[in-house]
């Protein structure tokens, strides 16, 4: 009786543990399949610039897809962004919301409540855009934020921090009733070396400020002309928004190499096998409504390398022939 | 017979011009105050132009276009691009796990943020922590790290080795990443959000990008009078496309 009831014994301690141990592993893997889990979301179009009339309505729809390894709660946001300083990178305001005339038409989704976007699946969100007759004439910068949260996220026992993943888009929304543009597009800043030497590049940059109620897009070129009138470089300007009432570092438009029909953008860089002399530097800028402002910058090439160069050589021939020379 | 083989033939002939003329007008839509030229094989592109304005799209995709009428105009993408890619940001390594934090020894963990900005003009990932990591339910912190000379903050970062420094920051390491990290000594606090203080960026790139990446290095520290428990927060990167 006693060997019958330490067998049992023995097979409930054994059940017990292969129990435990089978807990132990379900539970560590599905917490190591956490921490190794990844959150990716995609988002498009990347970009709308809206202008409206006051007492009109637009719809504008978005794709958002979960491309991670877990299902997610989404919880999209309309808010405000505001350009960083002289560089104008958006940095997205997630308190401010300065834009009550949106929302979104999804009859199962709206501002500010979360909904479950599966793994490898996608929704669109199509926000209607309604501008009461009343509202003020002015621009809203805002972005379509959808913040995101791993569903079933259990506790690991330690001290963690969670990254919670972001995506937004930006909508320049101009509220105007003419759709004209008010204000001007000026040249804020513009550095360049006014020495270089022969070899040297010839690095620029291009700080422009929206004067006015609207955004614009930049246009225009800056071109390097040599002492004999001849233009050496050309540099279209990409049409980049500057905002209204800020500056933005305009870049140069390069083509894509990959497709013709696309421009990236590239630094204001002059990279010649050799300068020489006085060059003239002409900036053109202007917005889409407005005349062409100009200004003209000089800098000269010095051929400061190859004086260098040959002042060395001069002085170590001058040493090397005082400690050659036989002593009398 | 005959008459009927004339009648094909002018059948024929019409429907030959009424195909031809329907795709020359497909091509080219012109009328005194709208214009249209189709040059891209999207849903929408090209040039559009009327008395006021002049507009070049880029539409791609169902409900992604360029709407005008006398009341609004909505213009898709970048006039510079004109293929529409999609914007993705990626987070691998969602939970970092801290372990044991013991007074005198530094525990670290990794994540990876990844962007891909092809077809849209640069990008932007700012980063901002809930609040500094803290016991749940208690006012128990581990402070945002000042870093081994007390200077760093959420916009500088400082050089920090010393253990015996208690806090927690982070350093980022890879493309589009501030100059401010200048080796993988250098740590910064997160922006505090309960604080009200900005996000910071901790990735950028003016240019159109494709598969940019970084490594975010999560660190922490205590002292020997830390009070012990499970410590958490949570960070939140908001990646944006250019404008």
């Amino acid at each position: 009786m006693a060997k019958r009831y330490r067998y049992t014994s023995r097979t409930q301690t054994i059940i017990v543990v292969l129990i435990m141990a089978i807990v132990f592993f379900v539970y560590s893997t599905k917490i190591q399949a956490q921490i190794n889990q990844r959150t990716s979301l995609s988002i498009t179009p990347p970009l709308s610039e809206i202008m409206i009339k006051p007492g009109k309505s637009i719809t504008q729809a978005f794709t958002v897809k979960n491309e991670g390894t877990v299902d997610l709660e989404v919880t999209p946001s309309i808010v405000d962004f505001s350009p960083e300083g002289e560089s104008g990178h958006p940095i997205v305001l997630p308190n401010n919301r300065s834009f009550p005339f949106a929302q979104l038409q999804n009859l199962d989704k709206a501002l500010d409540k979360p909904f479950v976007l599966q793994k490898g699946t996608s929704e669109q969100l199509v926000v209607r855009i309604a501008v009461p007759e009343q509202a003020e004439e002015k621009d809203y910068y805002q972005t379509l934020l959808l913040s995101t949260k791993p569903i079933n996220l259990a506790e690991l026992g330690s001290s963690t921090s969670t990254s919670y993943a972001t995506i937004g888009v930006h909508m320049l929304i101009s509220v105007s009733k003419t759709g004209m543009d008010l204000g001007s597009l000026n040249i804020q800043a513009f550095r360049y070396p006014k020495i270089v030497d022969v070899f040297s590049p010839v690095v620029m940059e291009l700080v422009a400020k929206k004067n006015g109620k609207t955004y614009t897009k930049a246009h225009g070129e800056v071109s390097i002309t040599s002492f004999t009138g001849t233009v050496v470089k050309l540099f279209p300007i990409l049409p980049e928004n500057v905002l209204a009432g800020s500056m933005r570092r305009l870049h140069a438009s390069l083509p894509d190499p990959e497709d013709n029909k696309n421009a990236l953008s590239a630094e204001f860089e002059y990279r010649p096998i050799v300068l020489f002399g006085p060059y003239t530097i002409t900036v053109k800028l202007f917005s889409e409504q407005q005349q062409p402002e100009e200004r003209n910058y000089s800098f000269v090439a010095l051929p400061i390398s190859p004086a260098l160069f040959l002042g060395a050589l001069y002085i170590t021939i001058r040493i090397v022939r005082k400690k050659t020379k036989p002593r009398m | 017979m005959r008459s009927v083989c004339v009648a094909v033939t002018v059948f024929i002939l019409a429907a030959g011009f009424f195909l031809l003329s329907a795709t020359f007008v497909r091509a080219n839509m012109n009328s005194n105050s709208f214009t249209i030229q189709y040059n891209n094989t999207n849903m929408t592109a090209g040039k559009k132009t009327s008395g006021t304005y002049t507009v070049t799209d880029t539409a791609g995709e169902t409900a992604v276009g360029q709407y005008s009428s006398a009341g609004y105009l909505v213009r898709s993408g970048f006039q510079y691009v004109y293929t529409i890619g999609r914007f993705t940001f990626s987070i691998s390594n969602t939970i970092v796990d801290l372990g044991t934090v013991t007074p005198g020894v530094f525990q670290t963990g990794n994540s990876t943020l990844s962007v891909s900005a092809k077809g849209a003009g640069g990008y932007t990932v700012t980063a901002h922590e809930s609040y500094p990591l803290r016991v749940p339910g208690t006012a128990t912190t581990i402070q945002d790290t000042t870093c081994n000379s007390g200077t760093c903050t959420e916009s500088t970062a400082a050089v920090w080795t010393d253990p015996s420094k208690s806090g927690f920051g982070y350093n980022i390491s890879g493309n589009d990443v501030p100059g401010a990290f200048v080796d993988a000594t250098y740590f910064k606090q997160f922006a505090n959000y309960s604080a009200n203080e900005p996000p910071q960026i901790v990735m950028s790139n003016a240019a159109t990008v494709k598969n940019r990446q970084a490594t975010v290095t999560y660190k922490a520290a205590v002292i020997g009078s830390q009070a012990g428990g499970t410590y958490e927060n949570h960070i939140t990167y908001i990646a944006t496309p250019g404008y």
